[in-house]
């Protein structure tokens, strides 16, 4: 039996969109025409045939509890009445929602439901055959995630035809027959689990790594030991700092957002603020960053960045007694999401050791037979072991299993956990019996012993450490133009027109962004200097005396170039909007790092390559942390990557340091007109790769400025006394667009205009090379200035004066932006 | 008599460093809890009638929004929010404070209603051809029963003008909601978060700092109650 509702929006009644992308319903146009589809939310509550439909909840009840009065209502039915696709996520408690009506049903003494599902509902409209419709959509379900209409990682889809039931066939009989296997044979389907282990891991196992620079330079060739017992040594492990990696307060919600060129519009928007609203809204955290994905990708996305403390993937299981996991939580479940915060950060004598998150994209029984195998002997109960093996069934992309060891009784963990709406499961203790396996504890007390090499596959008992992984990567030709850029220098202008235009890529991008940055929490925050972009924030913890800055980053736009510098870049670039806002560059810099993992493909010329960006990102981010004293506190290298893209290293930046004020007086934008203004840092030799000016002029470049650090560091403390002191009363970090792009954004900020010094090459002004400041200086205190910094750091560019900047008015500008 | 305040916060409440000082000021000793997402109140102190209770939640129009706050509610349904007076006899409850997700559960748990001021209420566009006429600043004739005090717009409101209100006041897709049904509470989407710009269209961060400063709210509510 089940019941079907549907959410009828009482404003938006006519919500017609377009699932997917719209390319391909373009081609259908002559076997479909005018077809177009209604948008709902659906919500399926299959129930056991043994119960009663007097037991279950009423179309009443449900509106009652779904539906504020006045907002929507609600459609009950049992079959499919138009034709229709529907859209799910793979496995249970996936999203708020269904976990919400699970625990409606129970806290109101309903019997529990076979499943819980929520959809969205895309209904045809349209005059056409249905058999051909559904011909043509099984054909896109065929082509998967290309479509747009859904993730094939974590989604399914459906089509249905007039009269069908709703129920959604999910293998409840496979579920149950789980618990017919005997012990013996779960462990031989263990064996067959291979673990996500590689020739190319450079994670685990020693690498070689060829850095095949073109010709007139050297081969270089290194040897290495894996990179996670690398980032062990340097990661921070402090207790204190741990529990603070959990707290709300002190952290805030960063959200990456994709959109697809090729789907609709509203659609895709409505998709991601109704997202962040609800992620916001679980999470009781103010939405402060958001990072917008540089590639485009198939669908309208969101995904929350978490730089919590764990330990992701198989990390060092040290002295481990007993361990415990959660339920499997989805990433889209943010109310889950939200409670496991609260328990971890909450309740930090519960842990003995960091916890662990385990992606949902590699198997987790692969990985826990790593961690449990790591100890001679190890016990679990029967049931227990089968739970893990359920979980492992309804494992997809979306979910995170998490792990931890605490020496509290099981009673207790439960206890705890049940107050927060979770469940747990003991993954059993060690033991010391001589015995070299698992133990498991039947039902009825008897106990079944499965040795280590009954469960782990051969090939990965036989792999020994000593395997090395060898790794290539080609640089890439050196392409350092410094012609092409003759139109840029007449009419500089217009281009720094198409640089503002093309920040924002799509109108869903920029309503978006306004949104946030209009509305979201942040501005609370004291946040009257909000920057252009929504990466930066600022803000207090509950504590009410520390003050926190953060910056987040993606490397990405480099990263093709040369990973190593691009999570360099990214770093250097956040550690350089923290000393904009007044950090003291010598003051503790916390960095949470994060790059995704490629997935091994069948070419292995692909996969030396792959895993070479990869293994490079994380030297570059192993190399900044050694040469600034900054400290690791997170690090995520199992973030997953996008299957259908060829991968694409993406290091993701987040740093935090405190202040001692938000109060500061220094701003990112004019303070007054005849200020004097100057770009402070390294000058730029070349048109730097990243440069926002570069696809305008079509010229290529793969140019990538080194970071001196200890010249940076000296930089950044120059420029820290010079705000202490108030002799630079303004200044921001340049970024990809150059001089002129933070020139105009400081200029519309203020709305002062600039006049410019003449005879500064485009180079100076339109390079995005690192390392460089923006800064306005007092006109008493020119003098001071010019003696103070070192004079190849210094570039003068102008004074502010008037309503322009290269001729044009501010306003234009402006406008433009619109 | 010494008040208390107790201020019930989720983890993720900013910048209270301002509010505490506001309330210190009018008279009360804080004291503070925060709730796990599964329960809304856990009092660290027993409650006094001259208690005020600060609660706050986000809120939006979402079908999770709702039943969360009818789940919260459910929980609440067994908090002793009634004391025993001084002198004996009748029983007064503690004042309840509260904004967005907070107070729509409070009230669906059926609190004791004349004890609860609720900050709700925008969508003063929906009630422009409302029969009842404007709106007024405090909407408590809707139902005297029920000190529901809604917050308009500084401008059509004088008491509220000078508070820089206005000037934060945006609604640039209309898409502010409310109850239609009279007698019954208007919005929960938080006034004063529309006030200071601090939330996305239909998102109800409640923000008690703003609710204390950018208004007399507080002395009016503590008179009224």
């Amino acid at each position: 039996m089940i019941q079907y509702l549907r959410f009828l929006n009482l404003d938006d009644m006519s919500s017609e969109r377009m699932p997917g992308d719209l390319r391909f319903w373009r081609v259908l146009e002559t076997a479909l025409p005018g077809i177009s589809f209604y948008n709902f939310r659906g919500l399926g509550v299959e129930w056991d045939d043994s119960v009663d439909s007097n037991q279950i909840p009423t179309l009443e009840t449900w509106g009652e509890w779904l539906c504020p009065p006045g907002t929507s209502s609600l459609g009950l039915s049992d079959r499919c009445e138009v034709p229709c696709v529907q859209r799910r996520k793979v496995g249970r408690y996936t999203t708020c929602l269904e976990t919400l009506i699970y625990e409606m049903l129970e806290r109101q003494g309903f019997p529990r439901p076979k499943s819980v599902w929520e959809a969205a509902h895309f209904e045809t409209k349209g005059s056409f055959e249905e058999s051909e419709l559904e011909d043509n959509v099984l054909k896109l379900m065929g082509l998967g995630s290309k479509t747009g209409l859904f993730d094939e990682d974590s989604e399914e889809l459906r089509f249905l035809k007039i009269g069908d039931s709703w129920e959604w066939t999910e293998d409840h009989d496979f579920y149950a027959s789980l618990d017919k296997i005997s012990v013996g044979e779960l462990g031989i389907r263990w064996k067959k689990i291979s673990s996500s282990k590689n020739r190319y891991d450079s994670l685990r196992r020693n690498y070689k790594i060829h850095e095949v620079t073109p010709a007139r330079e050297k081969l270089r060739n290194r040897k290495s030991n894996p990179l996670f017992e690398r980032v062990d040594k340097v990661l921070l492990d402090d207790a204190s700092l741990m529990a603070e990696s959990f707290d709300e307060s002190a952290n805030i919600g960063i959200f990456r957002l994709a959109y697809s060129k090729h789907s609709e519009e509203r659609a895709q928007k409505e998709e991601i603020s109704d997202a962040l609203r609800i992620g916001g809204s679980f999470m009781d955290q103010p939405i402060a960053l958001t990072c917008w994905d540089d590639r485009i990708s198939h669908r309208a996305k969101i995904s929350r960045v978490s730089f919590r403390q764990y330990i992701n993937g198989l990390g060092p299981v040290k002295d481990v007694r007993k361990l415990y996991s959660l339920r499997p939580i989805s990433r889209s479940d943010f109310l889950s999401s939200r409670r496991q915060e609260s328990v971890f950060y909450g309740n930090a004598g519960l842990f003995s050791y960091r916890p662990w998150r385990l992606s949902g994209g590699s198997s987790w029984l692969g990985v826990l037979r790593g961690m449990l195998a790591s100890h001679a002997g190890w016990q679990i109960s029967e049931q227990n072991l089968r739970r893990l093996f359920q979980w492992e069934l309804g494992r997809s992309a979306e979910f995170d299993l998490h792990v931890f060891a605490s020496d509290w009784s099981l009673e207790s963990v439960q206890e705890l956990v049940q107050d927060y709406g979770l469940e747990v499961c003991a993954l059993g203790e060690k033991i010391d019996s001589g015995l070299d396996g698992l133990r498991v504890v039947m039902k009825n007390g008897t106990v079944e012993n499965l040795p280590w090499n009954e469960i782990i596959p051969d090939d990965e008992l036989d792999a020994s450490s000593a395997d090395t992984a060898d790794l290539a990567w080609q640089v890439p030709d050196k392409k350092t133009p410094t012609f092409g850029f003759e139109k840029v220098s007449v009419f500089p202008d217009q281009y720094l027109l198409r640089i503002l235009k093309s920040r924002r890529r799509s109108k869903v991008q920029g309503e978006i962004d306004w949104e946030l940055r209009s509305h979201s929490k942040a501005r609370e925050v004291r946040m009257r200097h909000t920057y252009d972009t929504p990466s930066l924030a600022q803000k207090r913890s509950a504590g009410d005396s520390r003050f926190f800055v953060e910056a987040f980053k993606s490397g990405q736009n480099i990263s093709a170039v040369d990973p190593k510098a691009a999570s360099v870049w990214a770093i250097e670039h956040c550690y350089r909007e923290l000393v904009a806002r007044g950090v003291n560059p010598d003051s503790p810099v916390h960095l949470a790092f994060s790059v995704n993992r490629p997935q091994e493909v069948q070419a292995s010329e692909k996969n030396i390559k792959n895993h070479a960006a990869f293994t490079l990102a994380v030297e570059g981010m192993l190399e900044a942390v050694s040469h600034t004293g900054m400290r690791l506190v997170s690090c995520n290298l199992e973030q997953s990557s996008n299957p259908i893209r060829d991968y694409e290293c993406e290091p993701l930046i987040h740093l935090r340091s405190e202040i001692e004020s938000i109060d500061s007086p220094i701003m990112p934008g004019f303070r007054m007109g005849g200020e004097i203004l100057y770009a402070l840092g390294p000058r730029p030799v070349f048109m730097d790769a990243g440069s926002r000016v570069l696809p305008f002029v079509r010229v290529a470049s793969n140019h990538v400025s080194k970071i001196l650090w200890d010249q940076q560091l000296d930089l950044y403390r120059m420029l820290y006394k010079a705000l202490e002191n108030g002799m630079v009363v303004d200044v921001r970090p340049i970024g990809h667009g150059g001089v002129a792009e933070t020139l105009l954004d400081m200029a519309l900020w203020s709305g002062i205009g600039i006049q410019l010094k003449p005879g500064l090459s485009t180079m100076e002004l339109f390079s995005g090379a690192p390392g460089r400041f923006l800064v306005g200086v007092l006109p008493q205190e020119e003098k001071n200035f010019e003696a103070l910094v070192k004079n190849e750091w210094l570039i003068p560019v102008g004074k502010t004066a008037g309503e322009k900047l290269f001729g044009l008015n501010l306003e234009d500008y402006r406008e433009a932006k619109k | 008599m010494k008040r208390t305040a107790h201020i019930v916060t989720g983890p993720g409440f900013i910048d209270d460093s301002a509010l505490n000082a506001r309330i210190r000021g009018l008279g009360f000793e804080l004291v503070k809890s925060e709730y796990v997402p599964r329960k809304l109140f856990e009092f660290k102190a027993p409650l006094g009638a001259e208690d005020v209770i600060f609660a706050r939640g986000p809120w939006s129009v979402d079908p999770e929004n709702f039943l969360y706050a009818r789940i919260i509610a459910s929980s609440l349904r067994g908090v002793k929010t009634k004391v025993a007076s001084v002198s004996g006899g009748e029983e007064k409850a503690p004042k309840l404070i509260a904004t967005g997700r907070a107070a729509l559960a409070a009230l669906l748990a059926g609190w004791a209603h004349e004890n609860v001021i609720a900050t709700l209420a925008h969508g003063w566009q929906r009630f422009a051809n409302d029969p009842r006429g404007p709106w007024q600043k405090f909407s408590s004739e809707v139902d005297p029963s029920k000190k529901f005090y809604s917050l308009i717009e500084a401008q059509s409101c004088p008491d509220l003008s000078g508070t820089g209100a206005s000037s934060f006041l945006r609604f640039h897709d209309s898409q502010t909601w409310a109850w239609k049904y009279p007698n019954q509470i208007y919005s929960f989407v938080d006034p004063l978060a529309f006030f200071d710009g601090s939330q996305l269209d239909n998102f109800g961060y409640g923000s008690l700092e703003g609710l204390l400063f950018n208004t007399d709210f507080i002395e009016h509510a503590l008179e009224t109650l």
